[in-house]
């Protein structure tokens, strides 16, 4: 999400921290500014990145939410 | 265990047992149509030999990020490394990078086209773009134009890890079209860890958070590491180079070989290991064996290819 709330089509999704080895694989957001990542069990950190705009959110896994990433 | 290169089932050729091969091998790359010429940059940036700790790098980039853009992509060593577009079965969209072994034959991680966290399995298509390159007036360019592939290979041992074993992320893409000849293509080698301990390595690629993906991105370090099967090394990286060559020099002036495919930032570095690095699997014997018979195939024609 944009600062106006609104979806980012096309923003990278990474994830810069996780409790097992995850690689350095960027996911590209969907035309509706939605990703999928099937995470294993564990916590992580997901970045999204967008015109030098980013914003990052801690997960838990297994997760009950969908996650939402603010960009600044 | 030995482990063997597992195809995707659509393309026309099965896979074949990894053999036993001696440690140190190594196979030569080729420049590309225009000989040696080798870009400004590269004389600059890159580094030769074994030599000490440029700094601390984080996935990373680690402590102050020592990436630097490749302005010249269209020339060597640069052109010979590609970024990837990924797109996965249920439309899921990715971005890595690979590298030329052959006019066909282009690595990767694993990951990149085969990973149950990513895309539920096989990736569906990949775009093997070149030495893409960003201008100063926003325009992207294609110095060697691009292709899709949806013929693709994995070590076995990483389809059937679930995505939980970093030692065997390597991956390969098969082009129908060569466009290795236009780039040249890197060598690459088995060395043993006791020859690749201290070497300074190379590694360049297409990280999300500078240019997004657009613009090619090099660091340089001291390698920290040598296990069984992977290299560890305080080089920055970021989401996106996943598959990038790890390269060396072995002296000065002499070409560029590479030793290992980066994939992992520093979550996936045992603790035990007491340092703070990323990491990638390396060309061990079976590997280079699988590289070459990755080559070997993507010779043969594929008229037949679903």
């Amino acid at each position: 999400m944009d600062g106006a709330d609104a979806p980012v089509p096309g923003a990278y999704v990474v994830v810069v921290e996780a409790s097992v080895p995850l690689p350095e694989i960027a996911i590209v957001a969907d035309a509706q500014g939605g990703f999928a990542i099937n995470l294993p069990d564990g916590t992580f950190r997901l970045r999204a990145e967008h015109d030098g705009r980013s914003g990052e959110v801690e997960v838990a896994v297994p997760a009950t939410d969908a996650v939402r990433v603010q960009l600044g | 265990m030995a482990i063997e290169s597992l195809t995707k089932p659509e393309a026309t050729f099965e896979a074949a047992a990894a053999r036993v091969a001696p440690p140190a091998k190594r196979h030569e790359g080729h420049h590309g149509p225009d000989g040696e010429v080798r870009s400004r940059s590269a004389e600059v940036f890159t580094v030769s030999g074994r030599g000490e700790s440029i700094g601390f790098a984080m996935e990373t980039v680690l402590g102050t990020d020592e990436r630097k853009r490749v302005p010249d992509t269209d020339l060597n060593p640069w052109r010979k490394i590609c970024a990837l577009r990924i797109r996965g079965p249920g439309g899921t969209g990715a971005i890595g990078t690979g590298w030329f072994i052959g006019p066909r034959t282009v690595v990767t991680a694993g990951h990149c086209v085969f990973s149950q966290t990513f895309f539920g399995g096989w990736a569906d298509a990949v775009e093997v773009v070149p030495g893409l390159n960003r201008l100063q007036n926003r325009s992207l360019v294609r110095p060697f134009g691009s292709t899709v592939s949806r013929r693709m290979s994995v070590l076995d041992r990483w389809a059937k890890s679930d995505d939980r074993e970093p030692d065997f992320d390597i991956g390969c893409i098969h082009l129908d079209e060569p466009l290795g000849e236009k780039t040249g293509w890197f060598g690459f080698a088995s060395l043993p860890p006791d020859e690749l301990v201290a070497f300074m390595v190379n590694i360049s690629g297409y990280p999300s958070d500078l240019g997004g993906g657009d613009e090619q991105h090099f660091a340089k370090n001291r390698i920290l590491h040598v296990s069984e099967r992977r290299v560890f090394y305080d080089v920055d990286t970021h989401g996106g180079q996943s598959g990038a060559p790890v390269w060396i020099h072995e002296e000065e002036g002499r070409p560029p070989l590479v030793v290992a495919v980066h994939a992992y930032g520093i979550g996936a570095t045992p603790t035990a290991l007491g340092i703070v690095a990323n990491s990638a699997p390396r060309i061990v014997p079976e590997i280079y064996d699988i590289f070459e018979g990755w080559l070997d195939r993507d010779t043969q024609p594929t008229t037949a290819v679903g």
